[in-house]
């Protein structure tokens, strides 16, 4: 919106213009958070509730990616699915039937789920959103089914999923480090925190403002002489780039995939958790994520999951239009 | 490769029989798109609610009565689904509505549970209907056949409707230029009322139809949703011709590639998605209701 | 950004105030059982049930005593269906609380998952559902054990079947899904050996609404007819295949998973004369098993079903072993349950120490037109544990 309007006189600067004692006040913010949250194991020394927070993170890196690409260009993935659990399977392949040590395994894991939304998006990126959606979902069930395949049983192990023996070790990490909480932790936290500054930063460059002025008028943008579909297509890799690094993040922590992976349903959660946390900002989505991991435990407990889950979203949904997240800023600049 | 097992009457009939079905849904879908805007993701939790209303009041008055009861009772379901959660949140984004209906299905699904039980039901067909007739040579379940009058019946009602009544021709209206219709003094709000209402009707109508051809279990919703959702993207959003023609398609495909192609079959419904997309990005219809 | 980065630590601090401390178990006090139950999908229909076997079979053998004097309390975690949420939801029993057995809606991918975290998380899972062969061979672990009957039990009950039964045609329609294509392979082989032939081979998708080209092609009829198809797509099935009649085509229709005890009501007429693999009835022999039964429905106020059975040797055996070891820890009762003969409602049955499989009965039923109208099962074949059990699997690395 605020896009629209800046094309009738000058863009206004990116942020690294404004005043420097700003901008060096929020570096250190932001690395001061980082060092400080490497600290959490230390004050949650239950491990049930640090693996609890960690559930809610790895979520809340999936539910950043995609809030991105709905906030910069209004389409929503719903096979977002897709890049949890195809990272998580390149990861199980490379480590099982490749025999690759872990930083190797971890980066082609990475790289070929990106590379696979590169592909896909070049096809599916210039429909309009519901359709986008559809065809993003489609992607992922058709993985699922060829994870599901009996002749590549042997590759994915079909049905029961695949255990990874994982070897090497990834930023000191060994297997059974990554799989232990406490230990976990750190890259869980710095992947968090890396994953929400690239979104910062892009949202809040001159690719942002394009990917806005694009989703509020494109034919607009096409008469001033914009490309309106490489901007998105990057978009689109970029965001499915942050999803895979919490579906590989997953995968390292559990050493284990499953079809259901890339099932709609997991997919329901990263985009849950987003659209209660609000859109709107970078924070949004993790919030969501974090009250959704929170309330799916606490549902899980009296035994009615799935109904408090359906009352929570409609509730959330209906009395937050601009999600938990900007119901806490208004609640804040009220204050103020 | 036995090409007298594809191209045999029986197979014909068997993928009709399942487009009917899907017609019946994805109109309804589509109806509400079309007016509405709205994705409702609670589809096929309201196909639920009708397929387990219709063995309630099909054990109590009967198969035929329930055909008539549940329709009419997922209507009055409808009107409160429009008044109560559409009608409130018309300012809001496309997703957050359709977050709200999926949020709705999840309510939906074990309130089903916790007044019909857990175990699936059994729903018989109406005796006149429980058999075989013959068919060009073969026996075939003469339920089936209903069925494919039935969503032939539907269709031709819908579409006279929408083109001979002027309640219809303002849904054409209203659906393809929404601020001219309501200039023009057409009363949207009560227009959108009959539309959910009768696409939630039609969600209901399907439902007992599907009683006594599919299984009537808690599951049943969730896995025909997605069927319904692709045929009203691959028909053109809020195109009811299109949904017809794609629910056809898509009950072909599915005979043809379980015959063919057995293992791959589950995936025809998403290649057909693909395929008609990246060639039509519109879908099949002319977009809109039409 | 200074925004929401103060609001996740604050989050997060918070989460850690309230956070509960001790979970070890005082000595003497009630033992945990955790209990997993799903709660959204097509499984959770049977979570209900699930639950309800459980609470009786506790109550009745609390009744009894409890295990060494202690009582048993069930612990419920209810989760979504996936490995991982049912991995999550055993650690969060295992740590949060307090149990020392897990039990419950394990479908074989989630032990498949939960084995290898059960150490770690130092609890013992008694499997009561799971029907993977792998459970028995590769994926053994020392804190697990199996009470119910695998699918290679399954296969070889049929397999004597199919040799007396003198059909020498079959058509096979499974489900496409790792037990499907499993078990057809193993039939096609079997029929081969006994000079017979496997006419068709289908596979349907899970989840398949509408069989109708399946049934199609299954009218060309072989002599015996094979289904291999669970839950609602054996629901369909069945009421699809009677509309076209298709039963009554063949001489012999047997049931793989197909026409199972607690859904023969839904079932109705669909699956007469079907014969399906049972490894109980509330008619097995024994006083026991009679009195389970008649406390059963007086508590739970229905007929108990195989899967209650199971549920209930699967305690009686935590029970057993717990008494043997004097405790309730996993690592003594581990030790205590190798080898260990148990007096269950199956009679005298003995957990296996290579492989912690319980070696137990399984047969052959066929559904007919019970006392009353009511379709039953009548079995036609029991064989016991040590009969049909293959021999532990040298792969299996269970013994400690």
């Amino acid at each position: 919106m605020d896009a629209v309007a800046t094309m009738t006189k000058t863009a206004p600067l990116p942020a690294a213009a404004a005043p420097a004692g700003r901008r060096w006040r929020a570096w250190g913010v932001f690395v001061g958070v980082t060092v400080l949250g490497l600290f959490v194991p230390m004050v949650l020394t239950s491990g049930f509730h640090l693996g609890l927070l960690i559930n809610g993170i790895v979520l809340g890196i999936a539910a950043v990616g995609i809030g991105f690409l709905m906030h910069q260009c209004g389409l929503v993935m719903f096979g977002v699915a897709a890049f949890i659990g195809l990272p998580a399977y390149l990861l199980g392949i490379f480590s099982n039937h490749l025999n690759l040590a872990l930083p190797a395994a971890a980066a082609l894991a990475l790289l070929g789920s990106t590379a696979f939304a590169a592909l896909t998006g070049a096809l599916v990126v210039r429909a309009r959103p519901l359709p986008f959606a559809m065809l993003t979902l489609a992607l992922a069930q058709m993985l699922k089914s060829a994870a599901t395949l009996q002749a590549l049983r042997p590759l994915t192990g079909g049905d029961d999923g695949l255990t990874m023996t994982l070897s090497g070790s990834l930023f000191g990490l060994n297997a059974a480090a990554l799989s232990k909480a406490a230990s976990f932790w750190p890259l869980a936290w710095v992947a968090l925190c890396a994953v929400m500054f690239i979104a910062w930063r892009a949202a809040h460059s001159r690719f942002g403002q394009v990917l806005r002025a694009t989703q509020a008028n494109e034919e607009r943008m096409r008469f001033s002489g914009f490309d309106t579909v490489w901007p998105r297509l990057l978009a689109f890799v970029l965001s499915a780039f942050i999803v895979s690094i919490a579906g590989l993040l997953m995968a390292l922590h559990s050493a284990f995939a499953s079809p259901e992976l890339l099932d709609f349903a997991t997919g329901g959660h990263a985009l849950v958790a987003m659209l209660v946390g609000g859109g709107a900002t970078v924070g949004g989505p993790l919030l969501g994520a974090l009250l959704y991991t929170w309330g799916q435990d606490a549902f899980g407990a009296t035994g009615y999951l799935e109904l408090l889950t359906g009352i929570a979203v409609v509730v959330m949904i209906a009395a937050f239009p601009q999600g938990a997240m900007g119901f806490l800023l208004k609640l804040f600049r009220r204050r103020q | 490769m036995d090409w007298s097992q594809l191209f045999s009457v029986a197979q014909l009939a068997n993928a009709l029989a399942l487009a009917s079905l899907l017609t019946i849904l994805a109109s309804g879908l589509a109806l509400i798109f079309g007016l509405r805007d709205v994705m409702n993701f609670g589809h096929g939790a309201f196909y639920m609610l009708g397929a387990y209303a219709g063995y309630s009041v099909g054990k109590l008055l009967g198969f035929w009565a329930a055909l008539i009861v549940v329709p009419l009772l997922l209507a009055v379901v409808g009107a409160v689904f429009e008044l109560a959660v559409l009608r409130p949140l018309q300012k809001r984004s496309h997703m957050d509505v359709a977050l709200v209906t999926f949020g709705l299905a999840l309510i939906i699904g074990p309130a089903v549970h916790k007044v019909w039980g857990t175990v699936p039901l059994s729903v018989e067909p109406p005796p006149v209907l429980a058999g075989s007739v013959q068919l060009f040579g073969t026996m075939y379940p003469a339920y089936r056949l209903f069925l494919i009058a039935v969503g032939f019946g539907t269709c031709l009602a819908l579409a006279g409707w929408l083109k001979f009544t002027r309640s219809g021709m303002y849904t054409r209206a209203v659906s393809q230029q929404p601020h001219v219709a309501r200039m023009m003094g057409v009363n949207t709000d009560r227009l959108s009322l009959l539309v959910v209402c009768l696409g939630i009707a039609f969600a209901g109508l399907a439902g007992v139809l599907a009683g006594p051809y599919l299984s009537v279990d808690p599951g049943m919703g969730a896995s025909i949703l997605i069927s319904c959702l692709i045929v009203v993207v691959v028909g053109g959003l809020g195109s009811i011709g299109g949904a017809i023609a794609a629910a056809l398609v898509y009950g072909f495909i599915q005979v043809i590639g379980t015959v063919l192609f057995p293992s791959l079959a589950v995936l025809a419904p998403y290649l057909l998605l693909f395929g008609v997309l990246l060639w039509r990005p519109q879908g099949f219809g002319r977009g809109r209701v039409a | 950004m200074p925004g929401f980065t103060r609001r996740a630590f604050g989050a997060a601090a918070t989460l850690a105030l309230a956070a509960p401390l001790a979970f070890a178990q005082p000595a003497g006090g009630p033992i945990k059982v955790g209990l997993l139950l799903i709660d959204s999908g097509p499984f959770a229909t049977y979570a209900g049930l699930m639950e309800s076997g459980a609470k009786a079979a506790v109550e009745m053998l609390n009744a009894e005593g409890g295990a060494g004097g202690r009582k048993l309390e069930l612990v419920i975690q209810a989760h979504s269906g996936t490995p991982a949420a049912a991995v999550a939801a055993a650690t969060k029993l295992a740590q949060q609380g307090g149990v020392s057995v897990i039990l419950g809606q394990t479908q074989s991918s989630h032990s498949l998952a939960l084995v290898p975290k059960l150490d770690s998380l130092n609890v013992l899972q008694i499997d009561h559902y799971a029907q993977s062969n792998d459970l028995m061979t590769k994926s053994c672990a020392p804190n697990y054990f199996r009470v119910n009957t695998p699918d290679a039990l399954s296969t070889r009950m049929m397999q004597e079947f199919v040799k007396g039964s003198g059909a020498k045609t079959w058509n096979l329609i499974s489900v496409d899904y790792a037990a499907g294509q499993s078990f057809s392979k193993a039939f096609g082989e079997l029929v081969g050996g006994l000079g017979g032939s496997v006419q068709q081979n289908l596979f349907s998708p899970q989840g398949t609404t509408d069989f109708g080209s399946y049934i199609s092609q299954l009218s060309k009829p072989a002599d015996a007819l094979v289904v291999t198809l669970y839950m609602s797509d054996g629901q369909s099935f069945a009421k699809q295949s009677r509309q076209f009649g298709l039963f009554d085509k063949y001489k012999l229709v047997l049931g793989n998973g197909f026409a199972t005890d607690f859904q023969l009501e839904s079932h109705g007429d669909n699956v007469l004369g079907v014969y399906n693999t049972l490894s109980w009835t509330p008619e097995l022999p024994g006083a026991r098993n009679q009195k389970y039964v008649q406390d059963f429905e007086r508590i739970a106020k229905r007929r108990p079903f195989y899967t209650d059975a199971d549920l209930m040797v699967a305690l009686e055996a935590f029970r057993a072993g717990v008494v043997k070891a004097g405790s309730a820890d996993p690592a003594k009762v581990r030790k205590a349950l190798e080898g260990l003969k148990i007096d269950t409602i199956f009679g005298n049955v003995e957990m296996r120490a290579a492989d912690h499989q319980l070696i137990r009965q399984h047969g052959m039923a066929q559904v007919v037109k019970g006392p009353g109208g009511k379709n039953i099962f009548q079995m036609k074949v029991l064989k016991s544990g040590p009969e049909i059990y293959p021999p532990a699997s040298p792969e299996c690395k269970a013994s400690s």
